[in-house]
């Protein structure tokens, strides 16, 4: 078990201590909170990108941002054509995402790899809808424009999906222990993870369970990543440092998020909160996977 | 007594879980004890420790045992006075095991102090509920703080670093695995607590507590039994 898995840890049981307490918590309570984790958190991981990218390859700051506000660009008009298709764009590179920022440190062939942190983030994405499918379904017919989106929320094709990439995940897990690409501690941490995740998403309602292991598994995790690799090309780089380069870029991105988000809160955009959080989200994914795919194989 | 053997119910798998339970500890004590033995002097203290936790364990087991038959409750009130003497030994077997590498004296209270603390407030909280929330989970999260401290120390804190500035091998690899039982075998005792009237998971899921016993006894056998071997396997690996 590493740091994260005992800080998540400590959330679960932080949360059943509050769930115990209430027994539930108002939806409105929880997006409060999960928002500002999400933010404090999670922007901050993916705001440096530029700040990685440049200190991996040589390329001029027009083209990079060409290329970086391009592909927001391309994804943005595939959210205005098909809201599913780009859902599901979304899905499958924040799955591959997750995958690969959670086990980048394996030495394995490249294509097997890519299939893996696949087929891994796959099984967590898949299993938080799989279990919280009632209440997904219920959140996306509240508004306008997610009503669209409920046709995901299959349950066949979901369970299927479910077992799938769940199975196919352990299985690649045992390969990799049988092949001693995997030590046993590392594999038994791993397993003991991907229970305990399980728990969460079956325990806990939807935005809880998403926060709690975006936040702790995957941003702090992947900082702390980024903060090694500062630390690593200079020795006195201090956590002072980091938070240095990590705190402008986190505020315009908070700021200018906020900006969008109360345009439509105010009725200036005509789109709901919740799609527009989640379009925003995805449009910032795809170039941020690519960044930190280059990031962990340069 | 005969006559109370032969009615234990068929279907009760509790029922059966105190019998194997409570031989099953006892078993392992005498295998404990006979055991010492066979390995250097400077791991007899452990061994005996380890046949200690499963022998006191027996024998509240045995106890146990008559406590369900007679009323069909669950023991709360025996369950704690056995966590109470045997954790905190559980604690010492930490102690034992680094103290080549340097634990100090402070070590051992720590952790007793800690598994002290975790287990009267959980009894505090689970014997004396009024049935309010409140009061579970008060003495819940009183509870909790200690087992985050004894996970902490065994996965990151002195016992792990300790651990691992051991010279040996088996040393290193021992702790781990009993840090795993602190994290994974000892995990189903707050998922009991919640299983309490008015817990979370009791009304939430409607998990009772009737249904924990028979995980809080193969858990127990598990934790207590596990943890001796896991002591001897380090043993018997450095006496070679």
């Amino acid at each position: 078990m590493n740091v994260f898995s005992f800080i998540y840890l400590i959330g679960i049981y932080f949360l059943l201590t509050l769930f115990n307490a209430f027994n539930a918590i108002d939806f409105d309570i929880q997006l409060i909170y999960a928002s500002f984790f999400i933010l404090v958190f999670g922007i901050p991981h993916g705001a440096i990108d530029h700040v990685l990218f440049f200190r991996k390859r040589k390329l001029s700051q027009f083209k990079f941002y060409a290329v970086y506000l391009g592909l927001i660009a391309l994804f943005l008009l595939l959210w205005y054509f098909s809201s599913v298709y780009s859902l599901l764009l979304f899905l499958i590179i924040s799955a591959f995402h997750f995958g690969e920022s959670q086990f980048n440190d394996l030495s394995l062939k490249k294509g097997i790899k890519y299939l893996f942190y696949f087929f891994w983030g796959s099984a967590i994405l898949v299993s938080l809808i799989f279990y919280n499918l009632d209440e997904l379904t219920d959140l996306s017919s509240y508004f306008k424009d997610t009503m669209g989106l409920t046709v995901i929320y299959d349950l066949p094709v979901v369970r299927f999906f479910f077992y799938v990439t769940n199975l196919v995940s352990l299985t690649f897990l045992a390969i990799f222990f049988y092949l001693k690409k995997l030590k046993i501690d590392r594999f038994c941490s791993e397993i003991f993870l991907f229970i305990l995740i399980h728990i969460t998403f079956f325990l806990f309602p939807f935005i809880i369970g998403f926060t709690l292991y975006f936040v702790v598994l995957h941003s702090l995790h992947v900082m702390y990543q980024e903060f090694n690799f500062f630390k690593c090309a200079e020795p006195k780089f201090t956590m002072i440092d980091f938070l240095k380069i990590l705190l402008p870029y986190s505020l315009v991105s908070i700021v200018f998020s906020g900006l969008i988000l109360g345009s439509s809160y105010l009725g200036f955009i005509d789109l709901s909160m919740p799609f527009l959080s989640l379009v925003i989200i995805s449009v910032i994914t795809l170039p941020h996977a690519i960044v930190m795919n280059i990031f962990y194989n340069e | 007594m005969l006559l109370n053997i032969l009615a234990i119910p068929k279907d009760d798998p509790v029922a059966f879980t105190f019998f194997t339970g409570y031989m099953a500890m006892l078993a392992a004590s005498v295998f404990f004890f006979f055991e010492r033995g066979s390995v250097d002097k400077k791991w007899k203290l452990s061994l005996l420790i380890s046949g200690l936790i499963t022998g006191i364990a027996a024998v509240h087991y045995f106890y146990m045992r008559d406590y369900y038959m007679a009323t069909g409750d669950n023991p709360t009130a025996l369950r704690y006075i056995d966590w109470t003497l045997t954790v905190p030994l559980m604690c010492v077997e930490f102690y034992l095991l680094t103290k080549a590498a340097g634990a100090k004296k402070s070590l051992l209270w720590k952790l007793i102090i800690a598994s002290a603390w975790m287990l009267v407030a959980g009894y505090i909280g689970e014997a004396f509920s009024d049935g309010s929330t409140g009061h579970s989970v008060q003495w819940g999260v009183i509870s909790t703080i200690g087992y985050i401290y004894i996970l902490y120390t065994a996965w990151f804190g002195e016992v792990a670093q300790l651990a691992e500035k051991s010279d040996s091998l088996a040393v290193k690899n021992g702790v781990r695995t009993l840090a795993w039982f602190v994290l994974v075998g000892w995990s189903i005792y707050p998922i009991g607590y919640m299983c309490m009237d008015g817990g979370w998971l009791n009304t939430a899921f409607g998990w009772e507590s009737s249904n924990v016993d028979l995980w809080y006894n193969i858990a127990d056998a598990i934790n207590k039994i596990g943890f001796g071997l896991v002591v001897y396997s380090i043993a018997i690996k450095e006496s070679k």
